[in-house]
């Protein structure tokens, strides 16, 4: 009742402001436009007031490191550890990133992250005809376990943690990492990292598939109950909603796409027969960092607080660390552009305080000229000390979500849940995730999200600096990072010398096996790894798996 | 105007065998991955080979300005860069339609 009588009083006073003071400023300055909107199209009141939290409780809320984490993950968050500055790095050869390593950790970043060129995400060793011209551009190559040997040469691979861009050929590269450590005899319950692993927004935004659907779900499994129980401290999958929101979604997309995968992930673990506690403590997020500050900020905490929530009553998980959304994020890179690329790096700083104030846990930030290429040394420095800066100077790390509580922000949380809610009773209707992509579901929503904003550009809705505003005529000035023929040349002489000499009869015995446990229902692991040991390369194994699964044929649209 | 989408991860002796099949005015080529100096070249190349050189080869994608010129030079009609407006690309096709 008092609350009641409360909400009236406050209704009436800001009923009054609206018909004096705010009329009175309306009148004599007229708003910029009629209609304000976010990065994602999304309409934005000209104020927040108490009203609009309105029914909200503390408990809502949460306290940090409680059901259900709005507020995060960890009760003293930054002032207990600094996020993980996780810099995306590949390029080339595994000697070349190799180096681009070492480089980044002597500038400071603590996690390694490792970006695999075209033909490793597809499964293709660089010398196939279908790897032509792909060799090294967009990340590293690696067809075999001799380039992982390389690729961490000199590197604590106990000592720091290491996440790895793959999905459909994850647990085949995932296999190679775990026998370069145990060559180098480091257990294997010593090792922290990541796989990417995330089929399912493949098929909706990244495209990077091979086999269909079911197949590559039960990949994903098999890699969910070895890690559980043989390589604990190890993130199996990274659901990732930061591809979704590249191809062009809107942050409500992001959200709802990304927990609906990852709800379809924790039901087909338990499927399995797998105890819902032994796997989603190893289950992590990767979210996009965007330009709309407000918005980006609302998407992590509600994305925690609809996990928590689902995993708890749900999945009916019992221990609170199944209920923790851990999340990686990364700047959009979308958003960078070609046109004076140098302000990226404010763009970056935007979205990176964004991941920052939204509690994450590690932290890629693009570098300047990442609309071009693969980033050049200076440039990916300059991106890593954006992070350091926000981290040591500008004082955002020394409170817990330090806009908890702003009226504006808790609004946009509720709206953005709400707005999850929605679709995941669509995705529902269509008869759950994998159908709804057969239907291309997702790919439609995103498609038109994508065109909406690409034509508010164009019609000059939206100011883009540089691009559709602010121009200047100038030649960009961008070193350019080439992949050099001898790195090509090397790998490919690597590649023909291991299959010269390793030992046919075990390989071929391996390819087998592996084959025949694709054929049954036997965990693909064991077997991988077996075939890793007989140094079959990444082509060969995927050829074996492409034999028993078959590929992949995207539903088209238009 | 009809579209033909041949997928992704079309090797250029794909995308030419389709584009003869179907009998096409034009082939839009994308490439984002850094690949585009080997293969576009190589579908007007393989083109020209199977005497259906006056099917127009266009790019899109992540091409620095140096390489743009060599694309050119090389056959390919158009490079649609970072920024372009799809009105810009629909008036290209609607002027190579004229010309055809």
């Amino acid at each position: 009742m008092r609350d009641e009588d409360e909400r009236k009083v406050l209704e009436k006073e800001w009923k009054r402001w609206e018909e004096t003071t705010l009329r009175d400023a309306l009148a004599s300055h007229p708003e910029r436009r009629k209609e304000f909107v976010t990065t994602s199209s999304r309409p934005v009141k000209r104020l927040y007031t108490p009203l609009d939290l309105a029914g909200k409780t503390e408990k809502d809320l949460g306290a940090p490191g409680e059901f259900p984490f709005t507020r995060g993950i960890h009760p003293t968050m930054y002032r207990g550890r600094l996020w993980t500055m996780r810099m995306f790095a590949g390029y080339g050869s595994a000697e070349d990133t190799n180096r681009r390593f070492k480089y980044l950790i002597s500038h400071g970043e603590t996690g390694l992250s490792v970006a695999f060129d075209m033909p490793t995400l597809y499964g293709y060793d660089t010398d196939e005809p279908e790897a032509k011209g792909e060799f090294g551009t967009c990340g590293v190559a690696v067809s075999s376990l001799e380039d992982m040997k390389i690729l961490f040469r000199g590197i604590d691979v106990a000592g720091v943690s290491t996440s790895m861009t793959i999905n459909s050929p994850a647990s085949v590269i995932w296999a190679m990492y775990l026998v370069m450590a145990e060559d180098r005899g480091v257990a294997w319950t010593k090792l922290r990292g990541t796989i990417q692993n995330d089929i399912l927004k493949e098929y909706q935004a990244q495209k990077e598939w091979i086999y269909p659907p079911e197949p590559s779900m039960r990949l994903v499994v098999d890699t969910f109950e070895f890690g559980s129980k043989q390589v604990p401290g190890w993130n199996t999958i990274s659901i990732s909603g930061y591809h979704i929101r590249e191809a062009g979604a809107t942050a409500a997309q992001e959200l709802a796409f990304t927990l609906a995968n990852g709800m379809e992930y924790v039901r087909w673990g338990i499927d399995r027969g797998l105890k819902v506690d032994d796997f989603a403590p190893r289950l992590s997020f990767f979210f996009n960092a965007h330009n709309d500050l407000f918005e980006e900020l609302a998407k992590y905490r509600a994305a925690r607080r609809i996990w928590a929530r689902e995993m708890r009553d749900t999945f009916g998980a019992k221990s609170p660390r199944s209920w923790l959304l851990r999340f990686h994020s990364q700047t959009a890179g979308v958003s960078l552009t070609a046109q004076q690329p140098e302000i990226n790096i404010v763009r970056t700083t935007i979205q990176a305080l964004a991941a920052v104030l939204g509690g994450t846990q590690s932290l890629h930030t693009n570098a300047y000229d990442e609309a071009f290429q693969v980033p050049n040394e200076k440039a990916a420095r300059i991106a890593l000390r954006t992070q350091q800066i926000l981290a040591h100077e500008s004082g955002v790390a020394n409170t817990v979500d330090p806009f908890g509580g702003s009226y504006f922000l808790e609004a946009l949380t509720d709206e953005l849940e709400a707005d999850a809610y929605r679709y995941f009773d669509r995705i529902q209707d269509l008869g759950g995730v994998i159908p709804a992509i057969r239907k291309g579901f997702f790919q439609q929503e995103i498609a038109n999200s994508a065109y909406r904003y690409q034509r508010e550009v164009e019609d000059k809705e939206r100011t883009i600096v540089g691009v559709n505003d602010y121009v200047v005529d100038e030649q960009t000035d961008v070193e350019p990072l080439r992949v050099t023929e001898a790195a090509f040349k090397a790998q490919v002489d690597r590649l023909r010398r291991l299959r010269r000499t390793r030992d046919a009869k075990k390989h071929a015995r391996a390819l087998d096996r592996l084959g025949k446990a694709c054929e049954a229902d036997d965990n693909t692991m064991p077997f991988i790894l077996e075939a890793v040991r007989a140094k079959a390369t990444l082509g060969e194994i995927c050829d074996v798996m492409r034999e028993v699964f078959g590929v992949w044929e995207e539903p088209l649209l238009y | 105007m009809e579209v033909i989408y041949t997928g992704l991860r079309q090797t250029p002796e794909d995308i030419v065998e389709a584009a003869i099949q179907e009998d096409v005015d034009a082939i839009g080529l994308s490439s984002l991955s850094g690949a585009h100096m080997t293969l576009f070249p190589e579908v007007v190349r393989l083109l020209r080979k199977r005497k259906s050189g006056d099917i127009v080869v266009v790019g899109g994608g992540i091409i620095p300005e140096e390489d743009k010129a060599k694309l050119k030079r090389a056959g390919v009609k158009a490079v649609f860069g970072p920024g372009t407006s799809l009105s810009d690309i629909v008036s290209f096709f609607e002027k190579a339609g004229k010309g055809a």
